[in-house]
């Protein structure tokens, strides 16, 4: 319990100092707002932003969603067809060096001012840690384990059920829990160049109004959308181990 | 039903691993292989489940060649191979569940008794002890219905105490779970007191030097401790093989 409220008490003195800080020197509320102004903030504003909190976490989830069924599939393609895999992920780790959002301008061009531009800025953000991650904890998997299972008859697709999966979901998991972080960010970074909702549109909008206390309520919100999603998928890879691989709850 | 090795041979990367092993292992006999460390015991294993090819020679299970991957064996590797997230029952089901053949529940639960393992029967690997792992393993080579078992050390990494009970406990098992066994140990020991036939294979590359019948009217531990002058023998033929080889001139 203690290790849990040590990083407690130091958001409370942040907090304080900063409450101190802008109380002391007069920051005027559009430079930068008090503690206490963006929780009024968050209050008085709260519906707006819980309508642009579930658009953001909408189009997150289904990005999230589509990026996870990808890097599933395309990372055991590339493991089992071996020539695929060194044809592409070479290439998939090469377009890492290209920063996504500047894509988003074309994305609009191409799909318009809806939540399809959102969406595919969510899933090339998503896509990456869990094919990583994914891959590499399946090339990972002991061959004497899958020799193994072969003297017993396990065919190719057997394999992959009874070892290289379940093996592997540890690493997709991991790409998935850095996933669920950004693709929050993904959403936003959509938002912010055409949206009509969402926090990141929000946030142009408040920001536009000097209403800087209501755009850290929005960053409040997406810091609770990302840990949200984050604790999540750890539940997630808790039931698929107990329901999927064990067959079982208990 | 025999298992037969003739002039096999195995090089690899231009290391000469087996040279001219020849055996035959009759039906239902025990018979391990004891040779010094590194001279090539699991090799054999190896290619007998196909996972190597020999360079030279021939393998085969009643007159049928081994040309490559097979499933004639129950092979229990060097380390357990239990998969972490399978519990113990399906652990030791595995076979069952690959080749889509029913699970004889009463025989699974009294197999389980029989090893010690019925509490244990939902618990994780993690949760077992070294010795309980083995006997998993061990559970899951004897639930595998092939005739032949092939065992790599499957008490290597137990302390003396834990491998004693479970040799006594291989040794005690009833004679409907007796198959024919290979056994690689390099506990001359154990050799002695699990095994009908030991094979002694000389330093790498290696080749069978001595060939030893045991036939015991009675083996228990005070039998074992009776035969401390065959040890003494097989320790000093294995020791002037390793010396040997080390020192060719």
């Amino acid at each position: 319990m203690k290790h849990r409220l040590y990083p407690l008490g130091s958001l409370v003195l942040l907090l304080g100092i900063w409450q101190l800080a802008v109380t002391l020197l007069h920051t005027p509320a559009f430079i930068l707002p008090s503690p206490v102004a963006v929780a009024q903030a968050l209050v008085t504003d709260g519906q707006g932003l819980l309508q642009n909190s579930w658009v953001t976490l909408y189009e997150s989830l289904i990005g999230l969603g589509i990026a996870c069924l990808l890097a599933f599939c395309t990372a055991l393609v590339m493991d089992r067809w071996q020539l695929l895999y060194q044809s592409f992920y070479p290439l998939l780790v090469i377009s890492q060096t290209l920063p996504v959002m500047v894509l988003g301008p074309l994305l609009s061009l191409w799909f318009g001012f809806g939540m399809a531009p959102k969406i595919i800025l969510v899933v090339l953000m998503s896509y990456f840690p869990i094919i990583v991650a994914f891959s590499e904890a399946l090339g990972k998997v002991s061959l004497d384990q899958i020799r193994f299972l072969q003297t017993m008859g396990a065919k190719s697709w057997q394999v992959y059920r009874l070892l290289k999966i379940p093996r592997g979901m540890q690493g997709f998991f991991a790409g998935l829990r850095i996933a669920a972080t950004y693709c929050v960010s993904g959403a936003i970074i959509g938002e912010w160049l055409s949206a009509e909702a969402g926090l990141g549109y929000y946030m142009i909008r408040v920001k536009n109004g000097y209403q800087i206390d209501k755009v850290f309520a929005a960053i409040l919100c997406v810091i609770v959308l990302s840990l949200g999603l984050n604790i999540v998928t750890r539940g997630f890879q808790k039931l698929y181990y107990k329901i999927v691989i064990q067959g079982r709850l208990s | 039903m025999t298992i037969t090795l003739k002039n096999v041979g195995l090089t690899l990367d231009k290391l000469d691993i087996l040279n001219d092993v020849t055996a035959t292992i009759a039906d239902g006999s025990f018979v391990s292989l004891i040779a010094p460390s590194g001279a090539g015991k699991s090799t054999i294993l190896k290619l007998l489940t196909g996972l190597l090819q020999p360079s030279m020679g021939t393998l085969a299970v009643d007159g049928h060649a081994i040309t490559g991957l097979n499933t004639t064996f129950s092979y229990l590797p060097q380390e357990d191979m239990l998969f972490p997230w399978y519990d113990v029952d399906q652990n030791i089901t595995l076979y069952q569940r690959i080749n889509h053949q029913p699970i004889d529940q009463e025989r699974v639960t009294e197999l389980l008794t029989i090893c010690g393992l019925l509490p244990y029967r939902h618990f994780l690997p993690h949760q077992l002890s070294g010795g309980m792992r083995q006997r998993v393993a061990l559970l899951r080579t004897m639930l595998n219905p092939a005739n032949y078992r092939l065992l790599d050390e499957p008490f290597g990494a137990l302390d003396a105490m834990t491998r004693g009970l479970m040799q006594d406990w291989l040794l005690g098992l009833p004679a409907n779970l007796k198959r024919t066994t290979l056994l690689v140990t390099h506990d001359i020991e154990e050799a002695i007191y699990l095994s009908d036939r030991i094979l002694v294979l000389s330093a790498r590359p290696a080749h069978v030097v001595q060939d030893i019948a045991l036939t015991p009217a009675v083996r228990n531990r005070d039998w074992l401790a009776a035969q401390a002058p065959l040890k003494a023998e097989i320790y000093e033929l294995l020791r002037a093989d390793s010396l040997a080889s080390a020192n060719p001139d």
